[in-house]
């Protein structure tokens, strides 16, 4: 049985850690701070329940949010897929590993540019056509785990806010994302 | 007897020791005279034996200059040429047993400059290619002495290639295979570094480069400064005959139109993409960052997007994600150290 100035030391201890942890891995920067009332999409990987909950905390808060979803936006993989070339060319072809190889991998890389001019795009018509000024990013993990959220300004193509926020035991979905609202308003 | 079995195991251990330390060995040919002016011919053998002599003085390496590289060449009833042809030079290196062959060649320029082109090729099939200017006369031990610096550099354990700083407020586009929460971080030690990151891959939730397919991009061509697999069309085993039906023509030769278009065009094929990149995002350099599985360790490429030009290139970065960032940065706005000799 412990007596209780040592539970209370024990406990300031652990408290002591966790805030050592949690200033570690937490890290901030805002270049510009998102306007009021601005056009924005957020991206989010979520059940629609949660999506919703999220999406509230942005309309309250006074953005024009903006119906996009992460399934809105092809992966690599629906676009590209290159795997067969690297299987056919190694069973038809004799002794032009290096040849192959370098082929493959410059097959890889323009794809890989190639998605990223199709983003662009694709970014350049949601803020032509919908007005969407800012491209918003959140990922919201559990307790002990850290929860992290990015703002990409669709004008320039800029980075302009991230953040990355150890999620504690009292934080449930409406403080993590009012946090980061407040953090990429340049409220906090 | 004991005595006996503890000589010949010292005397293994300083052998297999020695095999382990064994200097690597560095193959020198002509650096050809492209200046149309025989006048500086000399300089074809000169060149070779200066960078050979300034290595030698700084790194622990054996040089083989190109009058001996002759002389082992007349065995195979060859002689030094002054070019070769990319794929040639692996069989070079190999014929001479060295780990690198390095050849080039140079140009006079206007206003009394000169321009070193450098191709080091190591017996693994890998090419290194580089060019610098300098001024004749006054301060050509200077050339000399930056392009041996080069090359040491590339052979050290980090491959350090930088060929100057990237300033601060630079927009970067970063490719890396790290995600969420560390691919922030990374971002946060640039944006607090004073650079503009572009929101290529940034404005994905999920990264799609694994670990093993950012290895494809270690390998980069540029329009002076290369890093590149040297590879032999020859040795495709483009086979046809009279047993060719027209199915299997067509299908060779959308093969050859692809090997075309990624191997051998694919620096053309390459700038026009980097073009379209360049203005969706009006960014000054791609920056590929690799880190291994663990990530305790990474790699990087940088390419100037309005050059094309391979313009860093560093492996071996050991450390935290932080203490590699930290790193990174400190030697993007500091570039490299001048040598103490």
């Amino acid at each position: 049985m412990l007596n209780k100035p040592k539970t209370t030391l024990i406990a300031l201890f652990f408290a002591a850690l966790t805030l050592i942890s949690c200033m570690s891995r937490s890290v901030k920067y805002l270049s510009r701070p998102l306007p009021p009332n601005t056009g924005v999409a957020v991206i989010v990987d979520a059940s629609n329940r949660v999506k919703n909950v999220i999406m509230a905390r942005f309309l309250a808060r006074g953005f024009a949010v903006k119906a996009v979803n992460a399934s809105d936006f092809y992966t690599m993989d629906n676009v590209f897929d290159i795997r067969d070339f690297k299987k056919i060319s190694y069973l038809e072809r004799e002794h032009n590993l290096l040849s192959l190889e370098k082929t493959f991998d410059n097959l890889y890389k323009m794809h890989y540019y190639n998605f990223e001019v199709n983003k662009a795009e694709v970014l350049a018509e949601m803020r032509n056509k919908w007005n969407v000024q800012y491209l918003v990013l959140l990922e919201l993990k559990p307790f002990a785990r850290t929860s992290w959220g990015r703002a990409i300004d669709l004008r320039t193509n800029d980075l302009i806010w991230i953040e990355n926020y150890p999620t504690s035991f009292i934080d449930n979905t409406e403080k993590i994302v009012d946090k980061f609202i407040d953090s990429m308003t340049g409220k906090k | 007897m004991k005595l006996s079995r503890v000589a010949t195991s010292c005397i293994m251990t300083c052998l297999l020791a020695a095999a382990a330390e064994a200097a690597p060995v560095m193959a020198f040919g002509y650096l050809a005279n492209k200046s149309k002016d025989g006048n500086y011919d000399y300089l074809e053998t000169i060149f070779p034996n200066s960078f050979a002599g300034s290595i030698q003085n700084i790194f622990w390496v054996d040089v083989i200059k190109p009058i001996r590289v002759n002389r082992i060449m007349k065995k195979y009833n060859l002689r030094l040429e002054k070019e070769y042809r990319p794929y040639e030079l692996v069989d070079i290196a190999r014929k001479l047993s060295a780990d690198y062959f390095i050849n080039g060649n140079f140009i006079i320029l206007p206003k009394d400059r000169i321009r070193i082109n450098i191709n080091l090729c190591s017996s693994g099939g890998r090419l290194f290619t580089f060019s610098n200017t300098g001024r004749m006369e006054a301060e050509i031990f200077k050339l000399v002495d930056r392009i041996a610096n080069i090359i040491i550099d590339f052979m050290s354990k980090e491959k350090l290639f930088m060929s100057g700083i990237i300033p601060g407020g630079s927009k970067i586009g970063i490719f890396t295979n790290l995600s969420g929460e560390d691919l922030n971080y990374l971002y946060y030690s640039f944006l607090s570094g004073g650079y503009r990151i572009a929101g290529i891959q940034a404005n994905s939730l999920n990264n799609n480069l694994s670990t093993d397919m950012i290895e494809s991009f270690k390998y980069m061509s540029g329009s002076e400064n290369s890093y590149q697999t040297i590879t032999d069309l020859r040795s495709a085993g483009f086979r046809y005959g009279t047993w060719a039906g027209p199915g299997y023509i067509t299908e060779l030769n959308y093969i050859k139109k692809i090997y075309r278009i990624y191997d051998q065009n694919y620096f053309d094929a390459k700038a026009a993409i980097l073009n379209k990149m360049s203005a969706a995002h009006d960014m000054d350099k791609i920056l590929v960052i690799g880190f291994n599985n663990l990530k305790t360790g990474a790699w990087i490429r940088c390419l100037d997007v309005r050059s094309k030009d391979l313009i860093w290139m560093q492996s071996d970065i050991a450390g935290s994600i932080p203490e590699i960032c930290s790193k990174i940065i400190k030697r993007m706005s500091s570039g490299i150290s001048p040598r103490r000799e």
